[in-house]
Protein backbone atom coordinates (compact mmCIF):
# COMPACT_ATOMS: atom_id res chain seq x y z
CA UNK A 1 0.00 0.00 0.00
CA UNK A 2 2.75 2.39 1.01
CA UNK A 3 4.67 1.52 -2.17
CA UNK A 4 1.62 2.34 -4.30
CA UNK A 5 1.14 5.68 -2.54
CA UNK A 6 4.81 6.53 -3.07
CA UNK A 7 4.57 5.55 -6.74
CA UNK A 8 1.51 7.77 -7.25
CA UNK A 9 3.23 10.64 -5.40
CA UNK A 10 6.41 10.25 -7.46
CA UNK A 11 4.45 10.09 -10.73
CA UNK A 12 2.45 13.17 -9.75
CA UNK A 13 5.66 15.08 -8.95
CA UNK A 14 7.20 14.15 -12.29
CA UNK A 15 3.98 15.17 -14.06
CA UNK A 16 3.86 18.53 -12.29
CA UNK A 17 7.51 19.20 -13.06
CA UNK A 18 7.02 18.28 -16.72
CA UNK A 19 4.04 20.67 -16.88
CA UNK A 20 5.91 23.49 -15.12
CA UNK A 21 8.83 23.34 -17.54
CA UNK A 22 6.89 25.22 -20.23
CA UNK A 23 3.39 26.14 -19.01
CA UNK A 24 1.05 28.04 -21.32
CA UNK A 25 0.27 30.70 -18.69
CA UNK A 26 3.87 31.89 -18.58
CA UNK A 27 3.27 34.33 -21.45
CA UNK A 28 0.97 36.35 -19.12
CA UNK A 29 3.41 36.46 -16.18
CA UNK A 30 5.09 39.74 -15.30
CA UNK A 31 7.01 41.01 -12.30
CA UNK A 32 7.83 44.57 -11.33
CA UNK A 33 5.34 46.11 -13.75
CA UNK A 34 2.44 48.37 -12.77
CA UNK A 35 -0.93 48.29 -14.58
CA UNK A 36 -1.30 49.63 -18.11
CA UNK A 37 -2.22 53.30 -18.40
CA UNK A 38 -3.07 55.49 -21.37
CA UNK A 39 -1.43 58.92 -21.73
CA UNK A 40 -3.32 61.97 -23.05
CA UNK A 41 -1.84 61.34 -26.53
CA UNK A 42 -3.24 57.82 -26.49
CA UNK A 43 0.08 56.05 -25.84
CA UNK A 44 -0.31 52.86 -23.83
CA UNK A 45 2.48 52.06 -21.36
CA UNK A 46 3.23 50.57 -17.98
CA UNK A 47 5.77 51.65 -15.39
CA UNK A 48 8.51 49.33 -14.23
CA UNK A 49 10.25 49.36 -10.87
CA UNK A 50 14.01 48.92 -10.66
CA UNK A 51 13.60 45.51 -12.25
CA UNK A 52 10.76 44.19 -14.37
CA UNK A 53 10.30 41.04 -16.40
CA UNK A 54 7.82 39.77 -18.93
CA UNK A 55 7.61 37.04 -21.57
CA UNK A 56 7.41 37.06 -25.36
CA UNK A 57 6.87 34.19 -27.81
CA UNK A 58 10.15 32.43 -28.60
CA UNK A 59 9.48 32.25 -32.34
CA UNK A 60 10.12 36.00 -32.84
CA UNK A 61 13.22 37.17 -34.70
CA UNK A 62 13.40 40.55 -32.97
CA UNK A 63 11.39 42.85 -30.72
CA UNK A 64 11.30 46.62 -30.46
CA UNK A 65 10.64 48.07 -27.00
CA UNK A 66 9.76 51.77 -26.55
CA UNK A 67 10.97 53.17 -23.21
CA UNK A 68 10.93 56.57 -21.52
CA UNK A 69 11.17 58.07 -18.07
CA UNK A 70 10.56 61.37 -16.34
CA UNK A 71 13.06 64.18 -15.90
CA UNK A 72 11.71 66.33 -13.11
CA UNK A 73 14.03 69.02 -11.68
CA UNK A 74 11.78 69.36 -8.59
CA UNK A 75 12.53 65.78 -7.53
CA UNK A 76 15.92 65.18 -5.83
CA UNK A 77 18.10 63.54 -8.50
CA UNK A 78 15.12 63.67 -10.83
CA UNK A 79 17.22 64.86 -13.78
CA UNK A 80 19.88 62.16 -13.59
CA UNK A 81 20.23 60.11 -16.80
CA UNK A 82 18.91 56.57 -16.45
CA UNK A 83 20.69 53.51 -17.82
CA UNK A 84 18.27 50.78 -18.89
CA UNK A 85 19.60 47.26 -19.42
CA UNK A 86 17.73 44.52 -21.30
CA UNK A 87 18.39 40.82 -21.09
CA UNK A 88 16.80 37.77 -22.66
CA UNK A 89 16.82 34.63 -20.52
CA UNK A 90 19.52 36.20 -18.29
CA UNK A 91 21.80 37.09 -21.25
CA UNK A 92 22.38 40.83 -21.67
CA UNK A 93 21.31 41.95 -25.15
CA UNK A 94 20.92 45.72 -25.04
CA UNK A 95 21.41 48.95 -23.14
CA UNK A 96 20.12 52.46 -23.56
CA UNK A 97 20.90 55.67 -21.68
CA UNK A 98 17.85 57.90 -21.24
CA UNK A 99 18.92 61.53 -21.02
CA UNK A 100 15.64 63.25 -21.86
CA UNK A 101 11.91 62.71 -21.41
CA UNK A 102 11.17 61.48 -24.97
CA UNK A 103 10.52 57.90 -26.04
CA UNK A 104 13.45 55.77 -27.23
CA UNK A 105 13.04 52.49 -29.05
CA UNK A 106 15.38 49.62 -28.38
CA UNK A 107 15.56 46.73 -30.82
CA UNK A 108 16.54 43.39 -29.36
CA UNK A 109 17.57 40.48 -31.57
CA UNK A 110 15.98 37.27 -30.37
CA UNK A 111 17.99 34.06 -30.16
CA UNK A 112 16.75 31.05 -32.15
CA UNK A 113 13.74 29.32 -30.59
CA UNK A 114 14.72 26.79 -27.94
CA UNK A 115 12.72 24.12 -26.21
CA UNK A 116 10.25 26.59 -24.66
CA UNK A 117 7.30 28.50 -26.08
CA UNK A 118 8.39 31.79 -24.48
CA UNK A 119 11.48 33.78 -23.63
CA UNK A 120 11.90 36.03 -20.62
CA UNK A 121 12.82 39.69 -21.08
CA UNK A 122 14.27 41.47 -18.03
CA UNK A 123 14.46 45.26 -17.88
CA UNK A 124 16.69 46.80 -15.21
CA UNK A 125 17.35 50.46 -14.44
CA UNK A 126 20.40 51.74 -12.57
CA UNK A 127 18.30 54.28 -10.63
CA UNK A 128 14.62 54.83 -9.97
CA UNK A 129 12.54 57.96 -9.73
CA UNK A 130 10.17 58.81 -6.86
CA UNK A 131 8.06 55.91 -5.51
CA UNK A 132 10.35 53.38 -7.20
CA UNK A 133 9.38 54.29 -10.77
CA UNK A 134 11.87 53.00 -13.37
CA UNK A 135 10.91 53.30 -17.01
CA UNK A 136 7.64 53.44 -18.88
CA UNK A 137 7.52 50.48 -21.23
CA UNK A 138 5.29 50.99 -24.25
CA UNK A 139 3.65 48.41 -26.47
CA UNK A 140 6.13 46.02 -28.02
CA UNK A 141 6.67 45.66 -31.76
CA UNK A 142 7.32 42.04 -32.57
CA UNK A 143 8.93 40.75 -35.77
CA UNK A 144 8.60 37.17 -36.82
CA UNK A 145 10.58 36.29 -39.94
CA UNK A 146 11.20 32.69 -38.97
CA UNK B 1 -5.66 10.83 17.87
CA UNK B 2 -7.73 10.20 14.75
CA UNK B 3 -9.93 13.18 15.64
CA UNK B 4 -6.87 15.41 16.04
CA UNK B 5 -5.48 14.28 12.72
CA UNK B 6 -8.87 14.92 11.12
CA UNK B 7 -8.98 18.45 12.52
CA UNK B 8 -5.42 19.10 11.37
CA UNK B 9 -6.36 18.05 7.82
CA UNK B 10 -9.54 20.14 7.97
CA UNK B 11 -7.60 23.18 9.27
CA UNK B 12 -5.00 22.75 6.54
CA UNK B 13 -7.68 22.46 3.84
CA UNK B 14 -9.59 25.47 5.21
CA UNK B 15 -6.42 27.59 5.37
CA UNK B 16 -5.36 26.56 1.88
CA UNK B 17 -8.85 27.41 0.56
CA UNK B 18 -8.68 30.84 2.23
CA UNK B 19 -5.19 31.40 0.87
CA UNK B 20 -6.22 30.50 -2.68
CA UNK B 21 -9.31 32.71 -2.42
CA UNK B 22 -7.32 35.69 -1.09
CA UNK B 23 -4.80 35.57 -3.94
CA UNK B 24 -6.89 34.17 -6.80
CA UNK B 25 -9.52 36.88 -6.23
CA UNK B 26 -6.83 39.57 -6.24
CA UNK B 27 -7.89 40.76 -2.76
CA UNK B 28 -4.48 40.37 -1.20
CA UNK B 29 -2.01 41.56 -3.86
CA UNK B 30 1.17 39.52 -3.49
CA UNK B 31 2.23 37.72 -0.29
CA UNK B 32 5.53 39.62 0.07
CA UNK B 33 4.25 43.14 0.58
CA UNK B 34 4.46 45.90 3.19
CA UNK B 35 6.20 44.64 6.38
CA UNK B 36 6.59 41.19 4.86
CA UNK B 37 9.02 42.67 2.31
CA UNK B 38 11.57 43.72 4.90
CA UNK B 39 11.24 40.47 6.86
CA UNK B 40 11.85 38.55 3.64
CA UNK B 41 14.39 40.67 1.71
CA UNK B 42 17.35 39.01 3.43
CA UNK B 43 16.79 35.83 1.42
CA UNK B 44 17.24 37.28 -2.10
CA UNK B 45 20.10 39.37 -0.79
CA UNK B 46 21.96 36.47 0.85
CA UNK B 47 21.12 33.58 -1.45
CA UNK B 48 20.88 35.22 -4.89
CA UNK B 49 23.37 38.07 -4.56
CA UNK B 50 25.60 36.73 -1.74
CA UNK B 51 25.39 40.16 -0.17
CA UNK B 52 24.67 40.57 3.57
CA UNK B 53 24.55 44.38 3.21
CA UNK B 54 21.20 44.32 1.29
CA UNK B 55 22.65 46.75 -1.28
CA UNK B 56 22.46 44.28 -4.18
CA UNK B 57 18.79 43.63 -3.41
CA UNK B 58 18.18 47.40 -3.33
CA UNK B 59 19.97 47.75 -6.66
CA UNK B 60 17.84 45.11 -8.29
CA UNK B 61 14.40 45.89 -6.89
CA UNK B 62 14.56 49.61 -6.42
CA UNK B 63 17.33 51.31 -8.38
CA UNK B 64 19.71 51.31 -5.42
CA UNK B 65 17.48 52.86 -2.74
CA UNK B 66 14.80 51.05 -0.73
CA UNK B 67 11.54 53.03 -0.66
CA UNK B 68 10.61 54.56 2.73
CA UNK B 69 7.69 52.16 3.30
CA UNK B 70 10.09 49.22 3.57
CA UNK B 71 11.44 50.48 6.93
CA UNK B 72 14.94 49.70 5.67
CA UNK B 73 16.97 52.84 6.27
CA UNK B 74 20.54 53.99 5.79
CA UNK B 75 22.42 54.22 9.12
CA UNK B 76 23.26 57.85 9.66
CA UNK B 77 27.02 57.46 10.20
CA UNK B 78 27.95 54.53 7.95
CA UNK B 79 25.38 54.91 5.16
CA UNK B 80 24.85 51.11 5.34
CA UNK B 81 21.37 49.60 5.20
CA UNK B 82 19.71 48.74 8.51
CA UNK B 83 16.50 46.74 8.36
CA UNK B 84 13.91 47.47 11.06
CA UNK B 85 12.85 43.85 10.89
CA UNK B 86 15.28 41.13 11.97
CA UNK B 87 16.32 37.96 10.15
CA UNK B 88 14.31 35.27 11.95
CA UNK B 89 11.42 35.02 9.53
CA UNK B 90 13.81 34.83 6.56
CA UNK B 91 15.69 32.01 8.28
CA UNK B 92 12.43 30.12 8.78
CA UNK B 93 11.32 30.70 5.16
CA UNK B 94 14.69 29.52 3.80
CA UNK B 95 13.64 25.90 3.00
CA UNK B 96 10.59 27.20 1.10
CA UNK B 97 12.81 29.72 -0.69
CA UNK B 98 15.16 26.95 -1.82
CA UNK B 99 12.27 25.01 -3.38
CA UNK B 100 10.88 28.20 -4.95
CA UNK B 101 14.28 29.03 -6.41
CA UNK B 102 14.70 25.58 -7.95
CA UNK B 103 11.20 25.76 -9.47
CA UNK B 104 11.85 29.30 -10.71
CA UNK B 105 14.93 28.11 -12.58
CA UNK B 106 13.01 25.13 -13.92
CA UNK B 107 10.14 27.28 -15.28
CA UNK B 108 12.48 30.13 -16.35
CA UNK B 109 10.69 32.75 -14.27
CA UNK B 110 12.77 35.73 -13.20
CA UNK B 111 15.22 34.50 -10.51
CA UNK B 112 15.06 37.80 -8.61
CA UNK B 113 13.53 36.60 -5.36
CA UNK B 114 10.17 38.26 -5.98
CA UNK B 115 8.59 36.41 -8.91
CA UNK B 116 5.64 34.02 -8.62
CA UNK B 117 7.14 30.99 -6.85
CA UNK B 118 9.18 33.04 -4.38
CA UNK B 119 6.07 35.03 -3.46
CA UNK B 120 3.97 31.97 -2.78
CA UNK B 121 6.88 30.11 -1.21
CA UNK B 122 6.94 32.83 1.44
CA UNK B 123 3.14 32.96 1.69
CA UNK B 124 2.77 29.20 2.05
CA UNK B 125 5.63 29.14 4.56
CA UNK B 126 3.52 31.32 6.87
CA UNK B 127 0.53 29.06 6.36
CA UNK B 128 2.57 25.93 7.12
CA UNK B 129 4.16 27.45 10.24
CA UNK B 130 0.74 28.46 11.55
CA UNK B 131 -0.43 24.86 11.10
CA UNK B 132 2.71 23.63 12.84
CA UNK B 133 1.95 26.07 15.68
CA UNK B 134 -1.60 24.77 15.91
CA UNK B 135 -0.23 21.22 16.01
CA UNK B 136 2.21 22.07 18.83
CA UNK B 137 -0.62 23.83 20.63
CA UNK B 138 -2.76 20.69 20.38
CA UNK B 139 0.12 18.51 21.56
CA UNK B 140 0.64 20.71 24.62
CA UNK B 141 -3.05 20.86 25.49
CA UNK B 142 -3.60 17.14 24.99
CA UNK B 143 -1.29 16.41 27.93
CA UNK B 144 -3.65 18.26 30.25
CA UNK B 145 -7.13 18.25 28.71
CA UNK B 146 -9.55 15.82 27.07
CA UNK B 147 -9.43 15.37 23.26
CA UNK B 148 -12.78 17.16 22.89
CA UNK B 149 -11.54 20.19 24.81
CA UNK B 150 -8.31 20.28 22.77
CA UNK B 151 -10.21 20.13 19.49
CA UNK B 152 -12.69 22.80 20.58
CA UNK B 153 -9.83 25.08 21.66
CA UNK B 154 -7.92 24.65 18.40
CA UNK B 155 -11.04 25.24 16.29
CA UNK B 156 -12.04 28.28 18.36
CA UNK B 157 -8.54 29.75 18.19
CA UNK B 158 -8.38 29.34 14.41
CA UNK B 159 -11.80 30.75 13.58
CA UNK B 160 -12.68 32.94 16.56
CA UNK B 161 -9.54 35.09 16.42
CA UNK B 162 -7.42 36.68 13.69
CA UNK B 163 -5.25 33.54 13.47
CA UNK B 164 -6.92 32.39 10.24
CA UNK B 165 -6.31 35.80 8.70
CA UNK B 166 -2.59 35.65 9.55
CA UNK B 167 -2.38 32.13 8.10
CA UNK B 168 -3.88 33.17 4.78
CA UNK B 169 -4.34 36.81 3.78
CA UNK B 170 -1.28 38.13 5.64
CA UNK B 171 0.62 34.85 5.99
CA UNK B 172 4.02 36.32 5.11
CA UNK B 173 3.83 38.73 8.07
CA UNK B 174 5.83 37.61 11.10
CA UNK B 175 2.86 36.55 13.23
CA UNK B 176 2.33 33.04 11.87
CA UNK B 177 6.03 32.38 12.44
CA UNK B 178 5.97 33.75 16.00
CA UNK B 179 2.78 31.81 16.74
CA UNK B 180 4.52 28.57 15.71
CA UNK B 181 7.61 29.38 17.78
CA UNK B 182 5.66 30.33 20.92
CA UNK B 183 3.56 27.16 20.58
CA UNK B 184 6.69 25.08 20.08
CA UNK B 185 8.45 26.77 22.98
CA UNK B 186 5.59 26.15 25.42
CA UNK B 187 5.10 22.56 24.25
CA UNK B 188 8.79 21.73 24.58
CA UNK B 189 8.99 23.51 27.94
CA UNK B 190 6.05 21.44 29.17
CA UNK B 191 7.73 18.25 27.94
CA UNK B 192 11.16 19.22 29.32
CA UNK B 193 12.84 16.56 31.43
CA UNK B 194 15.25 17.77 34.10
CA UNK B 195 18.85 16.95 33.26
CA UNK B 196 18.21 16.18 29.58
CA UNK B 197 20.57 18.40 27.59
CA UNK B 198 18.75 17.67 24.30
CA UNK B 199 15.56 19.26 25.65
CA UNK B 200 17.47 22.39 26.64
CA UNK B 201 19.15 22.58 23.23
CA UNK B 202 15.78 22.50 21.45
CA UNK B 203 14.37 25.12 23.84
CA UNK B 204 17.48 27.23 23.26
CA UNK B 205 17.12 27.06 19.48
CA UNK B 206 13.43 28.02 19.64
CA UNK B 207 14.24 30.85 22.07
CA UNK B 208 16.92 32.14 19.71
CA UNK B 209 14.55 32.03 16.75
CA UNK B 210 11.91 33.88 18.79
CA UNK B 211 14.40 36.68 19.40
CA UNK B 212 15.41 36.65 15.73
CA UNK B 213 11.80 37.05 14.57
CA UNK B 214 11.01 39.88 17.00
CA UNK B 215 13.56 41.13 19.52
CA UNK B 216 11.01 41.89 22.23
CA UNK B 217 10.14 38.16 22.20
CA UNK B 218 13.26 37.70 24.32
CA UNK B 219 10.78 38.30 27.14
CA UNK B 220 9.11 34.94 26.45
CA UNK B 221 12.06 32.70 27.38
CA UNK B 222 13.15 35.18 30.04
CA UNK B 223 9.76 35.02 31.80
CA UNK B 224 9.10 31.28 31.47
CA UNK B 225 12.66 29.96 31.86
CA UNK B 226 13.32 32.58 34.53
CA UNK B 227 10.31 31.40 36.54
CA UNK B 228 11.45 27.78 36.13
CA UNK B 229 14.95 28.73 37.28
CA UNK B 230 13.59 30.48 40.37
CA UNK B 231 11.38 27.50 41.18
CA UNK B 232 14.02 24.82 40.68
CA UNK B 233 17.03 26.99 41.62
CA UNK B 234 18.77 25.81 38.44
CA UNK B 235 19.70 28.30 35.77
CA UNK B 236 19.16 26.85 32.22
CA UNK B 237 22.65 27.75 31.02
CA UNK B 238 22.54 25.37 28.05
CA UNK B 239 19.33 26.87 26.65
CA UNK B 240 20.65 30.40 27.24
CA UNK B 241 23.97 29.63 25.52
CA UNK B 242 22.30 28.01 22.51
CA UNK B 243 19.89 30.95 22.19
CA UNK B 244 22.88 33.29 22.29
CA UNK B 245 24.59 31.38 19.48
CA UNK B 246 21.41 31.46 17.36
CA UNK B 247 21.13 35.25 17.82
CA UNK B 248 24.80 35.90 16.89
CA UNK B 249 24.28 36.33 13.10
CA UNK B 250 21.81 39.15 13.76
CA UNK B 251 24.28 40.91 16.08
CA UNK B 252 27.00 40.47 13.45
CA UNK B 253 24.76 42.11 10.84
CA UNK B 254 24.07 45.05 13.16
CA UNK B 255 27.77 45.42 13.91
CA UNK B 256 28.68 45.18 10.24
CA UNK B 257 26.22 47.94 9.29
CA UNK B 258 26.59 50.29 12.26
CA UNK B 259 29.69 49.41 14.27
CA UNK B 260 27.42 48.57 17.24
CA UNK B 261 26.33 45.13 18.41
CA UNK B 262 22.99 46.31 19.74
CA UNK B 263 20.98 49.06 18.07
CA UNK B 264 17.44 50.36 17.77
CA UNK B 265 16.72 49.16 14.25
CA UNK B 266 13.62 51.33 13.98
CA UNK B 267 15.78 54.47 14.05
CA UNK B 268 13.80 57.48 15.19
CA UNK B 269 10.55 55.54 15.49
CA UNK B 270 10.00 54.29 19.00
CA UNK B 271 7.92 54.02 22.14
CA UNK B 272 5.77 56.60 23.91
CA UNK B 273 6.07 55.03 27.35
CA UNK B 274 4.43 57.97 29.13
CA UNK B 275 1.21 57.71 27.13
CA UNK B 276 0.41 54.04 26.47
CA UNK B 277 -2.89 53.26 24.70
CA UNK B 278 -3.82 50.35 26.96
CA UNK B 279 -7.57 50.60 26.34
CA UNK B 280 -6.90 51.23 22.66
CA UNK B 281 -5.03 47.96 22.15
CA UNK B 282 -7.29 45.87 24.39
CA UNK B 283 -10.89 46.96 23.97
CA UNK B 284 -11.23 49.84 21.50
CA UNK B 285 -13.20 49.68 18.28
CA UNK B 286 -10.09 50.97 16.49
CA UNK B 287 -7.97 47.89 17.08
CA UNK B 288 -8.91 46.31 20.42
CA UNK B 289 -7.75 42.73 20.91
CA UNK B 290 -10.88 41.68 22.82
CA UNK B 291 -13.17 43.81 20.67
CA UNK B 292 -12.29 41.88 17.50
CA UNK B 293 -11.64 38.53 19.22
CA UNK B 294 -13.95 38.49 22.29
CA UNK B 295 -13.49 34.73 22.46
CA UNK B 296 -10.08 35.37 24.01
CA UNK B 297 -11.85 36.70 27.12
CA UNK B 298 -12.56 33.04 27.96
CA UNK B 299 -8.87 32.71 28.77
CA UNK B 300 -9.18 35.07 31.75
CA UNK B 301 -11.35 32.88 34.02
CA UNK B 302 -9.45 29.90 32.62
CA UNK B 303 -6.31 31.19 34.29
CA UNK B 304 -7.88 30.24 37.63
CA UNK B 305 -8.80 26.75 36.43
CA UNK B 306 -5.63 25.58 34.70
CA UNK B 307 -4.45 22.09 35.72
CA UNK B 308 -2.00 21.87 38.62
CA UNK B 309 0.97 21.07 36.38
CA UNK B 310 0.47 24.30 34.43
CA UNK B 311 -0.15 26.51 37.47
CA UNK B 312 3.53 27.53 37.73
CA UNK B 313 3.10 29.18 34.32
CA UNK B 314 0.44 31.61 35.52
CA UNK B 315 2.80 34.19 37.00
CA UNK B 316 5.29 34.28 34.07
CA UNK B 317 2.39 34.35 31.59
CA UNK B 318 0.71 37.22 33.43
CA UNK B 319 3.99 39.16 33.71
CA UNK B 320 4.78 38.54 30.04
CA UNK B 321 1.35 39.60 28.80
CA UNK B 322 1.36 42.68 31.03
CA UNK B 323 4.77 43.82 29.76
CA UNK B 324 3.95 43.01 26.13
CA UNK B 325 0.63 44.85 26.39
CA UNK B 326 2.45 47.88 27.78
CA UNK B 327 5.06 47.71 25.01
CA UNK B 328 2.46 47.30 22.24
CA UNK B 329 0.32 50.09 23.72
CA UNK B 330 3.38 52.35 23.90
CA UNK B 331 4.51 51.83 20.32
CA UNK B 332 4.26 55.07 18.33
CA UNK B 333 1.82 53.36 15.94
CA UNK B 334 -0.09 51.41 18.60
CA UNK B 335 -2.54 50.09 15.97
CA UNK B 336 0.40 48.42 14.16
CA UNK B 337 -0.79 49.86 10.84
CA UNK B 338 -3.35 48.08 8.71
CA UNK B 339 -4.43 44.78 10.23
CA UNK B 340 -7.44 42.67 11.12
CA UNK B 341 -7.76 42.84 14.90
CA UNK B 342 -4.62 43.75 16.84
CA UNK B 343 -1.85 41.76 15.20
CA UNK B 344 0.63 42.46 17.99
CA UNK B 345 -1.07 39.82 20.17
CA UNK B 346 -1.32 36.99 17.60
CA UNK B 347 2.10 35.76 18.71
CA UNK B 348 0.73 35.11 22.21
CA UNK B 349 -2.40 33.18 21.23
CA UNK B 350 -0.84 29.87 22.43
CA UNK B 351 -0.80 31.33 25.96
CA UNK B 352 -4.46 32.33 25.61
CA UNK B 353 -5.20 28.82 24.30
CA UNK B 354 -4.29 27.27 27.66
CA UNK B 355 -6.76 29.55 29.45
CA UNK B 356 -9.48 28.92 26.87
CA UNK B 357 -8.99 25.15 27.19
CA UNK B 358 -9.21 25.40 30.99
CA UNK B 359 -12.51 27.31 30.69
CA UNK B 360 -13.88 24.78 28.19
CA UNK B 361 -12.88 21.92 30.50
CA UNK B 362 -14.59 23.58 33.48
CA UNK B 363 -17.74 24.40 31.54
CA UNK B 364 -18.01 20.94 29.99
CA UNK B 365 -18.82 19.53 33.43
CA UNK B 366 -22.32 21.04 33.25
CA UNK B 367 -24.45 20.07 30.24
CA UNK B 368 -26.51 23.29 30.38
CA UNK B 369 -23.44 25.50 30.57
CA UNK B 370 -21.82 23.45 27.81
CA UNK B 371 -24.75 24.06 25.47
CA UNK B 372 -24.79 27.77 26.29
CA UNK B 373 -21.03 28.05 25.79
CA UNK B 374 -21.13 26.11 22.51
CA UNK B 375 -23.79 28.44 21.09
CA UNK B 376 -21.88 31.54 22.23
CA UNK B 377 -18.52 30.30 20.93
CA UNK B 378 -19.96 29.28 17.54
CA UNK B 379 -21.63 32.69 17.23
CA UNK B 380 -18.39 34.51 18.13
CA UNK B 381 -16.41 32.40 15.65
CA UNK B 382 -18.96 33.12 12.91
CA UNK B 383 -18.80 36.84 13.70
CA UNK B 384 -15.01 36.81 13.63
CA UNK B 385 -14.89 35.04 10.24
CA UNK B 386 -17.55 37.38 8.85
CA UNK B 387 -15.65 40.48 10.02
CA UNK B 388 -12.44 39.06 8.62
CA UNK B 389 -14.13 38.67 5.22
CA UNK B 390 -15.40 42.25 5.56
CA UNK B 391 -11.78 43.30 6.08
CA UNK B 392 -10.66 41.29 3.03
CA UNK B 393 -13.30 42.98 0.89
CA UNK B 394 -12.54 46.49 2.12
CA UNK B 395 -15.76 46.92 4.13
CA UNK B 396 -13.96 46.99 7.50
CA UNK B 397 -11.29 49.72 7.45
CA UNK B 398 -7.64 48.71 7.74
CA UNK B 399 -7.15 51.01 10.77
CA UNK B 400 -8.64 53.98 12.62
CA UNK B 401 -12.12 52.45 12.63
CA UNK B 402 -14.62 54.67 14.46
CA UNK B 403 -17.61 53.50 16.48
CA UNK B 404 -19.93 55.15 13.94
CA UNK B 405 -18.20 53.32 11.06
CA UNK B 406 -18.36 50.02 12.93
CA UNK B 407 -22.10 50.39 13.64
CA UNK B 408 -22.74 51.30 10.01
CA UNK B 409 -20.97 48.20 8.67
CA UNK B 410 -21.93 45.72 11.42
CA UNK B 411 -23.03 42.50 9.64
CA UNK B 412 -23.08 44.38 6.35
CA UNK B 413 -22.29 42.18 3.36
CA UNK B 414 -19.69 42.95 0.70
CA UNK B 415 -21.48 41.37 -2.22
Amino acid sequence: MRGAVLAVFFTACVGVLWYLHDPAWLIDQTTGLRPWHRASDGTLSRWSGGHASFFVPSNLSQIRIPVSTTFDPREPGGERPMLVTFSIDDRRVGRVLLTGPGWQEVTLPMPPPGSRRVRRIDVRTNITREDNHGVQIGQLCCFSSR
Amino acid sequence: MRLRRGLSCLAAAACLAGYVYAYASGRAGTPVRSDAFSYYVYLPSWVLYHDPSLQAAADDCCGGEFPAWTAIVRWRFTHAWVNAHPIGEAVMIAPFFAIAHALTRWTNLSPDGFSLYYQHGAGLAGLCYMLIGLWFCGRLLSRHFSPAVVLATQAALLTGTSLYHYATFDSAWSHAFSFALVSGFLERLDARRPGHTGDDVVIGVISGLLILVRHTHALIPICFLGAAAVRTRRVPWTAAAIAGVVVLPQLWLYHRATGHWVISSYGDLGFTFATPHIAGVLVSVRKGLFFYAPLLLLALPGAAWVPDRLKPWRVPAAVLLAIETYLIASWWDWQFGGSYGHRGFVDFYPIFAIGIAATFARISASSRLRLLCTVAVVALCALSVFQMLQYWHGVLPMSDTTWRQYRAIFLKGWW
